[in-house]
């Protein structure tokens, strides 16, 4: 079955200005993301991985319509969201939440957790003040905080439970998509497991969608239907859980997954090792973005840039070792 | 088989904090030994007292707050808890160094990553001459693979990326050859590419220059990849040690099997249900620790005699695999 996608975006390009120089009058400008295509469909949870500085919380947010300024467009349900403001705005972001990686600096630490769920109720004018209340008791429950929490403020709770609280405020409006930045890096695996089963629970009981941006494979590989792979503001691979860590193609996400630890001593991964560090993304190589640490680069690389092919049925890879596809330039 | 006598033996080791809030027992009688030439992993969750165990080998920790006691920590034929303040200073960076998690904090933002270096082999080596400590630097850097080390002997810390900062601490903490190096968390603020390259580094200095390594760090999937032996932590106590394989091939407390198992990258998918198993509740609190084993509160296997007192380190399958829990006690008998 083939439904149809929650959220699209075509042609997403975000530069941020920087100012360089001693007296910061030398202009320069970050090219945070170069063109990013992508399709959430509803009900799946589509992880996007890379490392830090390859623009994917940025493409989060802008997807959240957090973030202004960015060429492309964005749609949602079938409708274009790029250029909302005010109150068509405000009805999007009942349809799309977000939630945090820092659930420390993410909730107001002078608001009680009961306040902090509720906001998004009171904010939107949603019910009664006895209504919201309720519907205060029946997301706590959902997220498996106690009611007496209610009470509490932020610092008196551990990080996972703060998770859960930023996660019961993401679901106070009903939303369809969350979009998920990091959102369990910052806990301790023991509590991760616990608030990444609590994901999957609350996806099978509301049937939502999830954008989840994570650096670890190993839990995008657990929680993801698809997953992308992003490296310097581009998708460089887009597949089925299944293709991309059974059959990656592209070398990065052959690199990315043998760099990326196995909790087993016995499991030895085969070394894919990249020279240097990921480039400024002031001044962008040319050609493919990675070819300056790809150990299988030819010729063109160098020069021209590849076209995101869809080279078996859903399996999207951008590499001139598979295709000879060349990115039309926009 | 003989085992040469350890380089490091901690015995007993207990830190405590005294805080407004009560006593915090951070570390509590931990007891290990690091073999010459052996990469020893320390693992546990934030809080384990992990960092605190490193920080008191080389006497970091401010006294007071803290509070250490212990039988000893023997390195070679010293113990370094009877030292005075003097010689424990000639001692770290010099027998003992130590790289931490974030390199930005750890380097002098206003000097040269050169003077940094220079400084640090000048304070131990006080008779070398000026080019000697000039080419032994820059001999540093070209061990840690820095790519044109004359050149980046000029740099500022702000001007590395943060593989090649952290590459920089650990050519400062080679600067004395020393025979062990502790690490804590040194590659957690890295990407995955780059700590790849960090830990092969360090297994490969490891095995050229035969130092001893303590890893600490969060993170199973490093210690699998790198290391001989582990000692696994939990609310300051040791509560499992043995050789790597051991550990992950046969856990015997139910704490590292609960972590194992919540691992998701050793989650193997069921069909039809998608569940990572995980660990009930959380650590208890340092201050009000509860009475019996630390863990019993979050354990499937607990019985009574956990609720009555926290049970010995005891020996459990194999040779130089002990486990701190009272299941084991039993099958003695």
């Amino acid at each position: 079955m083939e439904s149809s996608p929650l959220m699209t975006a075509e042609g997403i390009y975000k530069d941020y200005p920087v100012s360089r120089g001693l007296l910061g009058t030398k202009a320069a400008v970050v090219h945070a993301l170069n063109g990013i295509d992508l399709e959430i469909k509803r009900g799946e949870t589509l992880g996007l991985v890379g490392e830090s500085g390859c623009g994917k919380s940025t493409l989060g947010r802008i997807l959240a319509r957090l973030e202004n300024g960015f060429k492309g467009s964005v749609t949602f349900e079938g409708a274009d969201v790029t250029t909302l403001r005010g109150e068509t705005l405000r009805a999007f972001r009942r349809k799309v939440q977000v939630v945090f990686q820092d659930p420390f600096s993410s909730l107001n630490p002078r608001m009680k957790v009961g306040s902090i769920i509720r906001e998004p109720l009171d904010v939107h004018g949603i019910g009664t003040p006895a209504e919201r209340q309720e519907r205060l008791g029946e997301l706590m429950n959902l997220v498996g905080l106690q009611a007496d929490h209610a009470k509490r403020y932020p610092h008196e709770f551990s990080g996972g439970q703060r998770q859960r609280v930023g996660l019961a405020r993401a679901l106070a409006l009903n939303p369809a998509l969350i979009i998920c930045d990091e959102p369990v890096s910052a806990l301790d695996v023991s509590i991760q497991a616990q608030v990444l089963n609590l994901f999957l629970e609350l996806q099978e009981k509301l049937g939502l969608t999830y954008l989840f941006i994570s650096h670890d494979l190993h839990v995008v590989q657990f929680i993801s239907d698809r997953v992308a792979v992003m490296y310097l503001g581009k998708i460089v691979e887009l597949a089925s859980k299944r293709d991309l860590y059974h059959s990656p193609l592209s070398p990065y996400t052959k690199a990315l997954l043998a760099a990326s630890p196995v909790p087993d001593p016995e499991k030895k991964r085969p070394v894919v090792r990249l020279e240097g560090d990921m480039p400024d993304p002031i001044n962008l190589p040319s050609g493919c973005l990675f070819h300056p640490r790809c150990p299988f680069k030819k010729e063109i690389c160098q020069t021209s840039s590849p076209a995101l092919t869809e080279l078996e049925p859903g399996h999207y890879v951008r590499c001139f070792l598979h295709s000879d596809a060349v990115e039309t330039e926009m | 088989m003989q085992r040469e006598k350890p380089l490091l033996k901690i015995d007993g080791l207990t830190v405590t904090f005294d805080t407004s809030e009560g006593v915090v027992h951070a570390v509590d009688d931990v007891s290990f030994e690091i073999d010459r030439g052996e990469i020893v992993g320390l693992v546990g969750e934030s809080g384990c007292g992990k960092s605190v165990t490193a920080l008191s080998i080389l006497r970091l920790l401010p006294v007071p707050p803290a509070r250490i006691s212990g039988r000893s920590i023997r390195f070679k034929d010293r113990d370094l808890l009877q030292l005075s303040e003097d010689e424990m200073r000639t001692l770290r960076g010099r027998s003992i160094s130590m790289v931490f998690q974030d390199p930005m904090t750890s380097l002098n933002p206003v000097f040269k990553i050169g003077f940094q270096i220079r400084e640090m082999i000048q304070t131990h080596f006080p008779d070398m001459d000026k080019t000697a400590v000039e080419e032994r630097a820059i001999e540093l850097l070209r061990r840690v693979r820095i790519p044109s080390p004359e050149s980046r002997m000029a740099a500022y810390p702000h001007q590395l990326s943060g593989g090649l900062r952290q590459r920089v601490m650990i050519a400062m903490a080679l600067a004395c050859d020393p025979e062990l190096m502790i690490a804590d968390e040194p590659t957690t603020a890295l990407d995955v590419t780059i700590q790849a390259q960090i830990l092969e580094l360090v297994q490969e200095l490891q095995n050229d220059l035969g130092m001893s390594v303590l890893l600490i760090t969060h993170d199973l999937g490093i210690v699998a990849q790198t290391t001989q032996r582990i000692v696994v932590m939990y609310a300051g106590k040791v509560v499992e040690r043995a050789e790597t394989a051991a550990i992950f091939k046969s856990p015997c407390h139910p704490y590292t099997q609960g972590l194992l198992r919540s691992l998701p990258g050793r989650y193997v998918e069921i069909e039809g249900k998608r569940t990572l198993p995980s660990i009930p509740g959380m650590v208890p609190s340092l201050i009000e620790l509860p009475r019996g084993c630390s863990f019993r509160d979050r354990c499937d296997q607990a019985f009574e005699r956990c609720e009555q007192a926290m049970p010995p380190l005891m020996p459990c399958g194999e040779a130089d695999h002990f486990v701190r829990c009272w299941r084991y006690a039993e099958k003695e008998h």
